[in-house]
């Protein structure tokens, strides 16, 4: 490839209107479909009461919000013990197993989302094999169930949104320049070193950008509450969707999408402020 | 090396295995459970070997129904989204002009919206203009989201291209066109591909958006989750298998594709 | 299974769409299915014209043989006796749900692409009064004499001219006895709190209000609002405690099968199919009484082929069809002498047969004002 030549092209002032042109049956799209949906959906929240609508939201789903957030959370921190050695093997001594085992992390992903959580029903189910398993050892007791607990739900999302853990955080590693680290044990004891003082701040941006496509995803799921959970683990997603499906249309429901919305929007405005958007795609 | 970072490295290779295996047990759930004979109406139970999802995977009419439409559906988006994100993407890299950090951010957007709220918001708007929700808001919506990957995709392939390339072309005299077939696209391709192909697997796949929007029409992640009131056959799983092994095709011939070319490079 | 996902009362709401500024039908509309309505208003469907010898029936999930239109033998002789073609539609998931999507339409006279609609008593008796649907023409359907004494003449529709019954059935208690460790013989029993988070209720206001009610020792069909209120603290109560593992409508089943759930408010139909694959549930109608439900077949309003939707229900109503019917599906026939037709294991299946003296309540049509009321305070009570 052309290497370092300046990519991008100087345009004429006449020509200023080419990018604009390419840009815009996308840019239209996005506004109309994406956008202004956004906004109507704000106006929508603040209908028939206010800010009041936040407030009965805030109370109404006092339980609901701060456990939305805390299992994403908790979601996003397994993902990174899980993710992030493995995007540093795969990196750092993948070899020229690299793509191949890339494409091992992401193929699971490509069956269906809802085949995926049948699987972790199955699995997780009272007459599955992770929890006879667990009776059968006396971890548990006999009338335990693992399905319709945090740490079922947990799992769950854990699982599905690893590979958006994996991937940004291979990529900041993969960029590492390599005789940084070679540098690295002369310099300094050992390998725990190295990796504290060099590998991990400049893999911090692949990191940031991981926990976020973690989160985010995490934090509006509803599906596997559906099946591995019950209705003491309701996120805010699965409020969302059963409202609309069964027709109780209250205005707190705008409200609290927008919340939804709101928190995740203020950490994306945030970190795109921080750190740019190239990391996170 | 010293011995104990050779112990620490093993120990290292050893947990990424383990997490490479927990990616798959579920997988390999379903593929086993593709050749259970469900005792009942619902695949949750083993029960006994069978290759009667196999031999008949096109039992239920809806589901091979919901699946041609997700194909369908996939196709169609493909095109849209794929000709309208590459467009954004070469604009975003080609050209230097005001207002890009702004574009990037709007295209980044939607790709960090929960699907939940980006489907509660998209219906409000098809009611608003009273549009009926079915088989075009499907399209629009998977348009929608699917955009901001392909620009982002093909974005990050063609960049470091060295443009003056298409300029030189010109030069020597091919028109515009031409240039386009022989400069241009040939560069953008294996970006545009693989965007083309994370789209399609993007629409087949979603749920959560489509299941606000499809109205009565039903894609195939919308049609098992209607079954699951009354049936889970394991004909889902044949299906879901051969979605995996189709994407594995895909994934090996690309890995493959990319061994040759860094071979042909070196 | 999503039976009666929620009879929740339009007027609520429709008041709370109303000031969020989105029309309810609209929002219905978009919600799903609509392709049907559509057809009346706009283009691109693909609804069938009945006038070629074809009817279209709009009924509930598992109220066909192995729902499986596709197979089913019912549908098959009819098509083969009568020459009409039956599009049947398993997508009635809601009484409340499935108005509001097409009120819009009906209440214009539009037609809704459907010559048969099922729906629950207190619904169908809207219908009626609202003129959604149109009366039989009795020479067209002189099975209809076929409908047993029970169902005969209801309040709401003297002489059935509007509606028959297409099946029957009760709300009672599904259970595992080796999990909840004995026998279930009323509700209080899964109320007991070592049951806790094993119990699933229905969100279906009139089945898990009047279930509750009965078991308060009130009688629901008196329709008294304040017993209902005490109906809707006891779910309350029970909730607050963490006895329910889920309220659902549509995927109970799916928790008995898998076990997690012990003991549910179940329809009675469910657990007869439900019963071939977990065959150590048992079904008991609380001793105190059941609710008891049943759902109506009427003809809408530009129905495109009336006569044909009367020959259908004619054809249901023979005896020698509804039996093997009724026996493939669970429910309760409304065909006198239906059970001759069946084997002796139908005869003495309890889903279809209901023993003799068990006490049944249907859920009566209360006003707009109190239904409302209790609407509000039973999603208070559930899903908050």
């Amino acid at each position: 490839m052309a290497g370092q030549a300046s990519s991008a092209a100087d345009v004429q002032p006449s020509q200023r209107w080419i990018p604009w042109m390419l840009m815009v049956p996308g840019i239209v799209w996005l506004t109309v479909f994406f956008a202004i949906p956004m906004f109507s959906m704000g106006k929508l929240s603040l209908e028939n009461g206010g800010f009041s609508n936040y407030r009965n939201a805030f109370s109404d789903y006092r339980e609901l919000i701060p456990r939305t957030f805390g299992y994403a959370l908790a979601a996003t921190v397994i993902c990174i013990l899980l993710g992030y050695p493995l995007a540093y093997v795969i990196a750092m001594r993948g070899g020229r197993r690299k793509n191949l085992l890339l494409a091992l992390v992401v193929l699971p992903f490509f069956t269906t989302y809802l085949i995926r959580a049948i699987s972790w029903r199955i699995l997780l189910g009272d007459r599955g094999p992770v929890t006879r398993v667990l009776h059968s050892l006396h971890i548990i007791g006999q009338n335990t169930s693992i399905v319709g607990t945090a740490p079922a739900v947990i799992g769950a999302l854990s699982y599905n949104f690893l590979p958006f853990m994996v991937l940004p955080i291979y990529v900041s590693l993969e960029k590492i320049d390599r005789k940084l680290l070679e540098v690295g044990p002369d310099l300094y004891a050992s390998g725990w070193r190295t990796f504290r003082k060099v590998t991990l701040p400049l893999s911090l941006p692949g990191l940031f950008a991981g926990s976020l496509l973690t989160f985010i995803p995490a934090s509006g799921d509803f599906i596997n509450v559906e099946f591995v959970g019950s209705d003491a683990q309701r996120m805010i997603g699965n409020v969302v969707a059963n409202n609309f499906v069964k027709e109780q249309f209250r205005p707190g429901l705008s409200a609290l999408s927008f919340v939804l919305m709101a928190i995740i929007l203020l950490g994306v405005l945030l970190y795109a402020r921080l750190l740019g958007t190239e990391e996170l795609v | 090396m010293n011995t104990q970072r050779r112990w620490v490295s093993r120990l290292l290779d050893g947990y990424a295995a383990l997490v490479l295996i927990f990616l798959f047990i579920p997988i390999g759930l379903m593929v086993v459970f593709s050749f259970n004979q469900p005792r009942g109406q619902r695949n949750y139970e083993w029960n006994h070997f069978s290759l009667n999802a196999w031999k008949d995977p096109f039992k239920y009419p809806e589901l091979k129904r919901a699946l041609l439409k997700s194909l369908e559906v996939g196709a169609i988006v493909t095109v849209l989204a794929g000709c309208l994100g590459t467009l954004m993407a070469l604009a975003l890299v080609k050209y230097r002009f005001r207002g890009k950090g702004f574009i990037n951010t709007i295209i980044v957007l939607p790709l960090t919206m929960p699907e939940v709220v980006m489907g509660f918001s998209l219906l409000t708007l098809f009611v608003n203009l009273r549009w009926e929700t079915g088989f075009w808001t499907i399209v629009v919506a998977h348009v929608m989201f699917c955009v901001s990957y392909v620009a982002t995709t093909v974005k990050a392939r063609i960049r470091g291209f060295d443009w003056r390339l298409e300029e030189a072309a010109a030069d020597l005299g091919a028109g515009p066109v031409r240039t386009f077939l022989r400069v241009t696209f040939p560069i953008i391709a294996p970006g545009v591909f693989a965007a083309a192909l994370l789209t399609f697997a993007l629409s087949l796949d979603d749920f959560t958006i489509t299941y606000f929007n499809s109205g009565r029409v039903r894609t195939f992640p919308v049609e098992v989750f209607t079954q699951k009131r009354s049936r889970v056959p394991a004909q889902i799983n044949v299906f879901g298998t051969m979605i995996l092994l189709a994407a594995t095709v895909i994934a090996v011939s690309g890995v493959l594709i990319e061994r040759r070319r860094q071979r042909e490079r070196v | 299974m999503a039976r009666h996902l929620s009879r929740r009362d339009l007027i609520v709401r429709g008041g709370a769409l109303g000031v969020t500024g989105l029309s309810l039908p609209a929002l219905l509309a978009a919600c799903g299915g609509s392709e049907t309505a559509s057809t009346t208003t706009g283009p691109g469907t693909s609804v069938t014209t009945a006038s070629d010898g074809s009817i279209t029936v709009f009924n509930w999930p598992l109220y066909i043989e192995n729902d499986d239109a596709s197979t089913s033998p019912t549908l098959k002789a009819f098509t083969a006796a009568t020459g009409t073609k039956v599009d049947y539609r398993p997508e009635v998931d809601g009484n409340d749900t499935f108005t509001a999507k097409y009120e819009p339409f009906l209440s214009k006279g539009e037609g809704i692409g459907g010559d048969i609609v099922v729906l629950t008593s207190y619904m169908a008796a809207r219908y009626i009064a609202q003129g959604y649907v149109q009366a039989f023409d009795p020479t067209n359907f002189p099975n209809r004499a076929n409908l047993i004494d029970s169902r005969t003449n209801p309040s709401w529709d003297p002489g059935n001219k509007f509606s028959v019954p297409y099946a029957i059935g009760q709300v009672g208690i599904a259970y595992f006895p080796d999990k909840v460790g004995g026998t279930i013989t009323s509700l209080s029993d899964i109320l007991d709190p070592k049951l806790k988070n094993r119990v699933s209720i229905l969100d279906s206001l009139g089945d898990t209000v009047g279930s509750f009610m009965v078991d308060l020792g009130f009688n629901p069909e008196e329709g008294n609002i304040d017993e209902a209120k005490q109906a809707i603290a006891a779910i309350k109560k029970a909730r607050d405690a963490g006895q329910f593992r889920k309220i659902v409508g549509n995927s109970y089943t799916d928790d008995l099968q898998t076990g997690e759930v012990w003991a549910a408010l179940a329809w009675s139909g469910d657990i007869a199919s439900l019963k071939n694959d977990v065959p150590d549930i048992e079904f008991v109608l609380p001793a105190k009484g059941a609710l008891s439900f049943t759902d109506n077949m009427m003809i809408p309003v530009g129905a495109k082929n009336k006569a044909g939707a009367e020959g259908f229900m004619n054809f249901l109503y023979d005896p020698k069809n509804s039996g093997p019917l009724f026996e493939a599906i669970s429910y309760v026939s409304p065909v006198k002498g239906a059970s001759a037709f069946m084997t002796d294991a139908g005869k003495d299946n309890i889903f279809i047969n209901p023993p003799v003296g068990a006490k049944l309540y249907e859920f009566p049509p209360v006003s707009a004002a109190a239904y409302e009321e209790l609407s509000a305070l039973f999603l208070e009570a559930t899903q908050l």
